[in-house]
């Protein structure tokens, strides 16, 4: 008996009668026509609605899978072995899916198998999007290839607000991560060593914030920020993040020594963002006239600009170069990437402000350093939900970003393919084995998601025992004047 | 035993049931009920999943299921009151000698636990991994064969850890204390330690959490000491009752019992807090939105902090006293209308429900999340998210909404809440049109996004009237928030004293006859709306004032109004 209606049920499951629909499927996440890497881990996926999708796969090369479920799930290793076959081809998917009691047959769809590799993972912050209490906030690690996540450090341990984690060029090996609270500091690992440094000198704003690498490891490119933040009263950008003053230093890990230059750091304007290009000689910052606070928050718009700098004798050059002049668009500038061949630039632009994190109007745009011609980036960025933070893979071939596009509150990290003259592909959701119950259940934000080419070794129960004694080594401050 | 002595055991068991359910019922209710506040339990293989994944997690997931139920006050005690006395009963049944000794004894481990419920954040994962380390314990005991039964145990140890947690030590030192066995007894205690301490690299947790086990209280630093009292008191009565002395009946046998509960009631009174359980009480009834119920606490004890007049301020409001009656409780400037930012998180809820409530539906959901980031062990919380989701459809969020919906419906008692909004996303006019969603959404902000001022608080009401003149609450809001800043000036433009279709409230005549004597009006001019004797309640108080009749006399006979307020506080 039990035989004959598990039989009559799963032949009721068959697709009979499909009904067109005319149109690719509605899925979740949105996988139609996204670039991926090879060695991306399986893009299953679901579809609102849907009792049952029935999914079959067939790959430039004549390879198929078939899959039959509530979600779409695809073995692993046929997975992995498909998009091998497929690499620089495309996998088209045709879909059929059970809704009520009619099948229907939507229009297929392709995924695009690049040629390019990419990192091992990437790593990021996971934070509850709160304004004050910090709730379970937390550093993880996931690979690329599969689901496997792993928290790095995380509060159980570390009883503190943990933020803004670097790594050197995506090499974790060179890590700068700042802990806050009672057992405050910057944690910077070179190489093999761990140390806690005390960064607030009498010299500097704050303690150091914003990190970025020099390509050298040798030195790490601050900013200070006098932060403050408050809280809108309507929905849209729900609350605001801004600076009473910022300047940028660079920590000269060798000497345990902060230097600066009149260019960068002081009252006539305010500095944040920095990065290195590539080879090291350019520093990359942000930069804006200061305005009254609160009442000229609207007002404050920051401008993309470099100044050159010695790697050999840690000197700032004697000028600082405008590349981009956004406030009198109406514009305002952050996160400065460059990528790692040296060739491009993206950045984040928003209305006003540096936290655009949390504007909506956020979007990332691309800056070619050879043509200095800026791409709009129209199919990577969403209408209006917070498309920001960013950062290159390590053969700049591919860059992670977060977004807000799915619920508008959460930001998740999408990974888009960027070819050798600078096109972006379609981005994807980071995959997961049932992502709408994944997205659903994770209430926490992706902050600052980075490539790493390797699993980070990070002890956490040293890091924090090394915290926890507090035995930080306090940085020391020097001013150098514009001719040094 | 005689069967007397049964008799009284039985009935001693049957008494701390009682008092228990009673106790954590009526008389600490509310932390009965906050329990299940601070969890939100999903029906799902991915929270089972979540749950069981490290060491005490299937300890925790019983615990968090049980937690459920504290929905109801009673439902919670009783459960509480359950699990406290099967830990009675199976320390007792480990005792291989039964006296009345022992049998008094063994309910010093359940009154050690619960005065663990009677703090601010216990959980129910203690009870049953303590309830389930003992029957474990016991189950182990029921082997005949020494050896076998030797080699289970030991088996057991890595399972039970990674069952139950840390209280694993339980199962060793009472098994050890049957055994009767030097060799097994190190053996026993030595692997039950090194579970910990195997795990603690592989784990991010301190070392201290893992050895006192990740769930048995929800706070991770300043953890009571007492669920580790307990064991010990469990492995000592169980030794105790070992040990071969010459078992001797004493005649007072009432007496130990009496004595060990006359004993636990200082004990657990003294790890209760009364001013926890109403601060609780005022946030979950906010929380519910029992209005009235509010309004009648309040006057059976008045509220003691800002947060719990804020509550029931709101309570007057909604219930259309505010005016009328809002100073027959003590209030202590704007902080008792609106919560400041100083205002603790763990009265979130209640905080984001009154900014709910003006139209503020971003301060709501502010609120909301700093309510979820104060819950120790960052679990979610099903009132909170109850409110999150009612935030995204007034601000017409609704795959945001959906989230913390799809999260409610996988739960015993918000799943027909839940259900009966996912019901309508086929129509979502229709779900905007449940309850009060689409007055919340004309009501809350449409004009300019600007930065919150607390301070200027008065502005946001203002626009909020501005944007929508029919809100009601917002005008309230404004009304009293210039009369508890003492702005008679502001309160006597905002206030529209023709409006109102029946009498204007008592505290706005109050207000106006203040502004009345500031500009000399005369009696006689008075506007038809004032009730004479307000004015003779006013010329008193104001011959009382000026013969400087002490403030203790003032407050006696002017407790109630606007103008002991105003020149008093």
């Amino acid at each position: 008996m039990l035989s004959v209606l598990l039989l009559s049920i799963s032949c009721r499951e068959q697709v009979v009668n499909p009904a067109p629909y005319g149109l690719p499927p509605d899925i979740f996440p949105d996988y139609n026509g996204v670039t991926v890497p090879a060695t991306i881990a399986p893009m299953n996926f679901s579809m609102d609605g849907a009792r049952l999708l029935d999914v079959t796969l067939i790959g430039d090369d004549g390879s198929t899978m078939h899959v039959r479920g509530p979600v779409a799930k695809f073995p692993a290793r046929a997975w992995k072995k498909m998009l091998q076959a497929n690499k620089g081809a495309s996998i088209k998917f045709e879909t059929y899916g059970l809704k009520d009691t009619t099948w229907y047959d939507y229009a297929p769809f392709r995924i695009y198998v690049s040629e390019d590799s990419i990192d091992y993972g990437i790593a990021y912050r996971l934070i509850a999007p709160s304004y004050e209490g910090m709730g379970k906030i937390g550093i993880y690690e996931r690979d690329l290839s599969s689901y496997k996540e792993k928290e790095l450090i995380g509060v159980d341990e570390v009883n503190g607000c943990i933020n803004c984690h670097a790594f050197n060029q995506c090499d974790p090996s060179n890590l700068s991560l700042h802990v806050r609270g009672e057992y405050g500091a910057t944690l910077i690992r070179k190489n093999a060593q761990i140390k806690a440094y005390a960064t607030k000198t009498d010299s500097t704003v704050s303690p150091c914030v914003y990190p970025y690498w020099h390509p050298s490891g040798n030195y790490i490119a601050y900013s200070t920020n006098n932060t403050k933040q408050g809280f809108y009263q309507r929905m849209e950008n729900i609350l605001e993040v801004f600076d009473n003053e910022s300047d940028i230093v660079v920590y000269d890990i060798r000497n345990n020594e902060l230097i600066s230059s009149p260019l960068i750091k002081g009252p006539q304007s305010w500095e944040t963002f920095p990065a290195f290009s590539p080879d090291g000689r350019t520093l990359y910052f942000c930069t804006a006239t200061p305005k009254p606070i609160p009442e000229g928050l609207a007002e404050i718009r920051y401008n993309l600009c470099s100044i050159a700098f010695d790697p050999e004798t840690g000197r700032f050059g004697d000028k600082v170069d405008t590349l981009v002049l956004a406030e009198p668009k109406g514009q305002s500038i952050s996160f400065p990437r460059p990528s790692f061949d040296g060739r491009f630039l993206m950045y984040t632009v928003s209305d006003f402000g540096n936290f655009s994190i949390w504007h909506n109007e956020s979007n990332l745009k691309l800056l070619n350093l050879e043509t200095m011609e800026t791409n709009e980036m129209t199919g990577v960025n969403s209408d209006f939900d917070a498309d920001s933070y960013h950062n290159w893979s390590s053969n700049s071939r591919w860059f992670v970003f977060g977004t807000r596009r799915d619920d508008q509150t959460h930001t998740r990290p999408y990974i888009c393919h960027i070819d050798e003259k600078g096109m972006p592909g379609r981005p994807f959701l980071l995959p997961q084995e049932n992502p709408r119950q994944y997205y659903d259940i994770m209430l926490r934000s992706y902050n600052i998601p980075e490539f790493v080419s390797r699993p980070v070794d990070l002890n956490h129960h040293k890091a924090w025992k090394l915290l926890k004694r507090g035995k930080k080594e306090q940085v020391k401050y020097k001013q150098l004047t514009v001719d040094e | 035993m005689t069967r007397i002595q049964k008799i009284t055991d039985f009935g001693a068991s049957l008494l701390f049931l009682a008092a228990a359910v009673v106790y954590f019922s009526v008389w600490y209710g509310f932390h009965t009920i906050n329990l299940e506040q601070l969890q939100l339990f999903e029906g799902t293989w991915a929270y089972f999943a979540e749950t069981v994944a490290i060491p005490g997690g299937f300890a925790d997931y019983l615990g968090r299921f049980l937690t459920q139920f504290c929905y109801y006050a009673w439902s919670g005690a009783l459960i509480i009151a359950v699990l406290l006395v099967l830990i009675r009963i199976l320390v007792w049944k480990l005792c291989t000698r039964k006296d009345t000794l022992i049998g008094a004894m063994t309910f010093v481990p359940t009154i050690l636990l619960a005065m663990v419920m009677c703090y601010r954040f216990p959980t129910l994962s203690l009870l049953t991994a303590f309830a389930l380390t003992l029957t474990a314990a016991l189950a182990v005991n029921c082997i005949a064969d020494t050896k076998p039964r030797r080699i289970v145990a030991l088996a057991l140890i890595p399972v039970l850890y990674l069952l139950l947690g840390s209280l694993v030590i339980l199962f060793a030192a009472v098994t050890a204390v049957k055994e009767r066995n030097k060799v097994f007894a190190i053996t026993t205690l030595v692997l039950a330690v090194a579970c910990p301490l195997v795990a603690y690299p592989l784990l991010p947790y301190p070392l201290g959490r893992l050895l006192y086990g990740l769930h048995y209280y929800k706070v991770h630093i300043h953890m009571p000491v007492w669920p580790w009292v307990a064991a010990l008191a469990a492995v000592a009565v169980v030794a105790f009752a070992e040990a071969r002395i010459p078992s001797r009946q004493l005649r007072v046998w009432p007496a130990a019992y009496a004595a060990i509960f006359l004993l636990a009631v200082p004990a657990i009174l003294l790890c209760s807090s009364r001013i926890d359980e109403q601060s609780l009480k005022y946030n979950i009834l906010t929380g519910k939105r029992a209005w009235n119920r509010i309004v009648t606490e309040a006057t059976r004890r008045a509220p003691r902090t800002y947060g719990e007049t804020a509550s029931l301020n709101l309570a007057l409001c909604k219930t259309g006293h505010m005016g009328g009656h809002m100073f027959d409780y003590l209030q202590d400037g704007p902080e008792t209308l609106l919560p400041n930012e100083n205002t603790p998180y763990q009265e979130g809820l209640s905080t984001a429900e009154i900014f709910y409530q003006l139209g503020m539906v971003n301060n709501a959901r502010r609120n909301c999340f700093e309510a979820l980031n104060a819950i120790p062990d960052y679990q979610k919380s099903a009132p909170v998210f109850k409110l999150l989701a009612e935030t995204s459809i007034v601000n017409e969020k609704y795959e945001l909404a959906r989230k913390y919906l799809t999260a409610l419906s996988h739960t015993l008692f918000y799943k027909k809440w839940a259900n009966e909004r996912l019901a309508k996303y086929e129509d979502l006019m229709e779900l905007m049109i449940m309850e009060e969603y689409a007055m919340k959404h004309l009501e809350r902000y449409k004009g300019e996004d600007y930065i919150f001022d607390y301070n200027a608080s008065d502005v946001s009401l203002r626009q909020l009237l501005a944007e929508y003149p029919g809100n009601i609450t917002a005008l309230n809001y404004l009304l009293a928030w210039s009369l508890l800043n003492k702005d008679i000036g502001a309160f006597m433009s905002d206030c529209p004293f023709e409006g109102f279709t029946e009498v204007v409230p008592k505290a706005y005549q109050e207000a106006f006859l203040i502004n009345w004597d500031l500009f000399g009006g005369s009696p006689e001019d008075l506007p038809q709306f004032i009730n004479p004797r307000i004015v003779s309640r006013k010329e008193a108080f104001t011959r009382d004032f000026e013969t400087n009749v002490p403030m203790n006399k003032m407050m006696e006979r002017y407790g109630d109004t606007y103008w002991f307020y105003y020149y008093f506080k």
